[in-house]
């Protein structure tokens, strides 16, 4: 996960996901769509952290962020705090 | 000042039917994600669902410093045909002037100005708001149905922070201009076949 600067905004990229908990998708369709893939579903959705770890981790991302300017700095944790 | 807004892009509709691209199931997990976020840390958001049309009008009216963009999960080639020019001019103006964008997954690939797939050649995005390139996928697949594995992998913050997440094929990003944020959990790294590239697989 990284953190860019866009003119005064900012972009966080994740190429992981902090939004599923394994039971979003459907087995089903996935198994038709793909025959070859040998997830073990039951075992993701059980080593996945639960949704409290998942917020918690995505608030302390937005707060851990440091800038090259010390007032944006200060400025963007407050915002990203309220969050 | 506070962030507010929440917007959560739920993907273009065409003739009153959603344009594939976006996936819904993180959109799912996005809505529970945010409504924890409000119930639980007792936080003060107002959470917006935008389609891609009027996500362009929503970002017109809203105050760049207090607004958070969500882009949902979805293979990057095929979202980002969904956007206009016009939307992308007005997604990147609204961030150059405080807004913050959050994008997941094949989202946070098309964002960047360069991506690549497997040993694909490297695409040029439309998008110019990362200005290095996206990598991926961390466990690509033998099977020639699917290009990936879903895996769950272990990630730090660079507080130390620990949470377990769905890799859904995985990746990396690569820029001299970011800063990193969190890291795959070293044993991911070795895991996975990438400790001999340390600094792009981090």
């Amino acid at each position: 996960m990284v953190l860019s600067s866009f003119g005064k905004g900012r972009v966080i990229l994740s190429v992981v996901h902090p939004e599923y908990d394994g039971n979003e998708f459907n087995l089903e369709k996935l198994k038709a769509a793909f025959p070859e893939r040998t997830e073990n579903w039951e075992q993701i959705r059980k080593k996945i952290s639960p949704v409290k770890d998942r917020a918690e981790f995505l608030l302390n991302l937005f707060l851990l962020k440091s800038h090259p300017k010390k007032e944006e700095r200060c400025s963007f944790f407050h915002s990203l705090s309220q969050l | 000042m506070s962030i507010t807004n929440v917007l959560i892009y739920t993907g273009h509709k065409i003739s009153g039917r959603l344009a594939p691209g976006l996936y819904p199931e993180s959109l799912k997990g996005i809505r529970t994600m945010f409504n924890h976020i409000i119930k639980e840390h007792n936080r003060n958001l107002e959470l917006y669902e935008v389609c891609g049309r009027e996500l362009y009008h929503k970002l017109e009216k809203i105050d760049p410093a207090k607004t958070l963009l969500i882009l949902p999960a979805g293979p990057s080639s095929v979202l980002e045909k969904n956007f206009s020019q016009k939307e992308i001019d007005r997604i990147e103006m609204v961030i150059s002037k405080g807004m913050t964008l959050f994008g997941i997954c094949g989202s946070a690939m098309m964002i960047a100005k360069n991506r690549t797939w497997l040993k694909n050649p490297t695409k040029k995005g439309r998008f110019s708001l990362f200005n290095g390139e996206a990598i991926a996928p961390m466990s690509p697949s033998a099977f020639k149905s699917a290009s990936f594995y879903h895996r769950v992998v272990t990630l730090y913050l660079t507080s130390g922070f620990k949470v377990n997440l769905l890799l859904s094929g995985g990746g990396s990003f690569i820029s001299t201009q970011s800063q990193t944020l969190a890291t795959y959990a070293p044993f991911e790294i070795i895991r996975y076949g990438k400790d001999k590239d340390k600094n792009t697989w981090n």
